[in-house]
């Protein structure tokens, strides 16, 4: 059995520059930040995590629809 | 000497820790959407008695960590805390992120983090080690 998976017509780029360009009206020093990206069922999720371990702090995290390219869901952490 | 460090929730109740905590937050400006921002500090324990003291609150920015009040004996960084002053109806968390809750575990003590709606919990339930170890966070 091959299974074989669909690409996504929002690519993990476009996603990202979506992400971003909410991010940065935001938050100041986003180079503070590492960026994860997965694909999931529901889109694309990005999280930004402080880099520094023993810094308190959060990123953004973003649910952008792997179809449309649209934020589908966001949540700003402190 | 474990049982003399108390817990979150006995801090919580401390009227120096409240009355820091508070001051934070009335610093954080949380009613100006243009110059809100993150304030803390720090609560000292008395290693002899567990008493808290020396709470460092209004102008202590969040970067800052003296070792330990001026002008007080030996004192153990005991628990720390902040404030989230960014509101829900804006798209903010007001809890602990997931760097929060790293920081935390990694400092060893307890954080208080006042937001609009609460003040939420992050790090363990009292100082590791109890009242030995370092007088920053604890080893």
């Amino acid at each position: 059995m091959v299974t074989v998976e669909s690409v996504p017509a929002v690519s993990c780029d476009r996603a990202l520059a979506v992400a971003h360009a909410d991010a940065v009206t935001v938050y100041d020093q986003l180079q503070r930040y590492r960026i994860e990206v997965e694909l999931e069922p529901d889109g694309w999720h990005i999280a930004y995590h402080i880099r520094e371990k023993r810094v308190a702090g959060g990123g953004p995290h973003y649910v952008i629809d792997a179809t449309t390219g649209a934020i589908v869901s966001k949540k700003y952490y402190q | 000497m474990d049982a003399l460090v108390p817990t979150v929730a006995e801090l919580e109740a401390n009227t120096v820790v409240r009355a820091a905590v508070e001051a934070a937050w009335v610093d954080s400006l949380p009613a100006d959407p243009q110059r809100r921002h993150e304030e803390g500090g720090w609560i000292y324990l008395d290693p002899m008695t567990g008493d808290c003291r020396g709470a460092c609150a209004s102008g202590c920015s969040v970067g800052d960590q003296p070792e330990q009040p001026a002008g007080e004996g030996r004192m153990l960084r005991g628990r720390e805390f902040h404030t989230h002053p960014n509101p829900a109806a804006e798209g903010w968390a007001t809890g602990p992120s997931a760097g929060d809750i790293r920081a935390d575990d990694s400092h060893g003590v307890p954080d208080l983090i006042r937001a609009e709606n609460r003040i939420h919990y992050s790090g363990p339930e009292r100082r590791r080690g109890g009242l030995g170890g370092n007088p920053g966070y604890p080893a």
